[in-house]
């Protein structure tokens, strides 16, 4: 069992930039069909 | 209470936090439930649209597919360029059936289409309306002569944004008469202030912004009340460069329209962020009775 204080829960982040980068990626994958 | 989703976009949570306080403040008065979408992005705004013409519709219907699974059925974006783009974008899509599939395909998830896209000035003059405003307005603008700028983006093209006129919108102007201000006739209203310049070219920002300042100052204004981020910046934060190119004191302070609303529904000055501006508003406020 884990003991209390010993572990940071990291809430869930997303990054907008690397969204944005993502959604680039897949427009320049499907403009180059 | 109306319950809608909120876009602050980008300039609202970094160069405009004023306009994003404010809004967020006097909405709350008005009795709108701002829901501020979860994990939003860049709207694309001027810089996907020179990129590519799928990534500049699939940035916004990205935000807006978001307000879908929120179970919500409008948002409000208070930056005029934010407005536009995800208004475009919408259009297009509904209109396109192969844009529409390419632009699921980026998302990797199906798009409804079915958010309806509004400014808070079309929600308060048309969803809440300026009597019920000026009924709320505890305190008067007393004659304060301002002119209203709406800039390039918020009333064109007008089959897109359609709520306003796109050669002489009133919308500002009637709210500004309903809060007791004096509503300027003057010419530059949808002028562009140069906005897609501001950083590459701030020749063309200082002329074209210039001859906004001086209609407003021809129209005899005490400040100029605007709807959109970009304006407001190239307004007040290039003003003292536009001074100099000139050789002409201009200081003119440059509200936003939901700073001015703040104040009359007897909001603190300080949250509604009237003291962050580069020219001043405290002296035209002050005597009207408002103290920064």
């Amino acid at each position: 069992m884990l003991k209390k204080g010993k572990i940071k829960l990291i809430p869930e982040k997303t990054d907008p930039a690397k969204e944005v980068r993502n959604l680039m990626r897949r427009v320049e994958t499907l403009e180059s069909q | 209470m109306m319950k809608t989703a909120y876009f602050p976009g980008c300039s609202l949570h970094s160069t405009a936090k004023e306009y994003d306080a404010s809004w967020r403040l006097t909405s709350r008065k008005l009795g709108i439930e701002l829901q501020e979408i979860p994990r939003w992005i860049c709207c694309g705004a001027a810089s996907a649209q020179v990129t590519s013409h799928l990534l500049s519709v699939s940035l916004p219907c990205r935000n807006l597919a978001l307000v879908e699974e929120m179970g919500l059925d409008t948002v409000i974006t208070p930056c005029a360029a934010c407005f536009n783009r995800l208004k475009v974008a919408n259009q297009e899509v509904a209109e396109n059936l192969q844009l529409k599939k390419d632009v699921e395909e980026v998302l990797g998830k199906p798009y409804g289409g079915k958010v309806t896209i509004k400014h808070p000035l079309e929600v308060i003059v048309k969803d809440i309306g300026l009597e019920e405003v000026r009924k709320m307005a505890r305190r008067k603008l007393q004659g304060l002569k301002i002119a209203s700028y709406y800039g390039c983006l918020l009333v064109r093209p007008p089959k897109v944004t359609s709520f306003d006129d796109p050669e002489d919108p009133q919308s500002m102007d009637n709210l500004v008469t309903a809060l007791g201000g004096e509503a300027l006739p003057w010419a530059f209203k949808t002028e562009c202030c140069g906005a897609s310049f501001s950083l590459s070219d701030t020749d063309i920002v200082f002329e074209l912004s210039g001859e906004i300042l001086n209609g407003a100052l021809e129209a005899e204004a005490e400040c100029i009340i605007v709807a959109c981020p970009l304006c407001q910046s190239n307004l007040d934060l290039r003003q003292k460069g536009i001074e100099k190119r000139y050789g002409k004191k201009l200081n003119l302070p440059i509200l936003y329209f939901t700073e001015l609303l703040g104040l009359t529904l007897d909001m603190n000055v300080r949250e509604l962020g009237l003291s962050k501006h580069m020219v001043s508003p405290a002296k035209i406020l002050e005597k009207v009775g408002f103290e920064i």
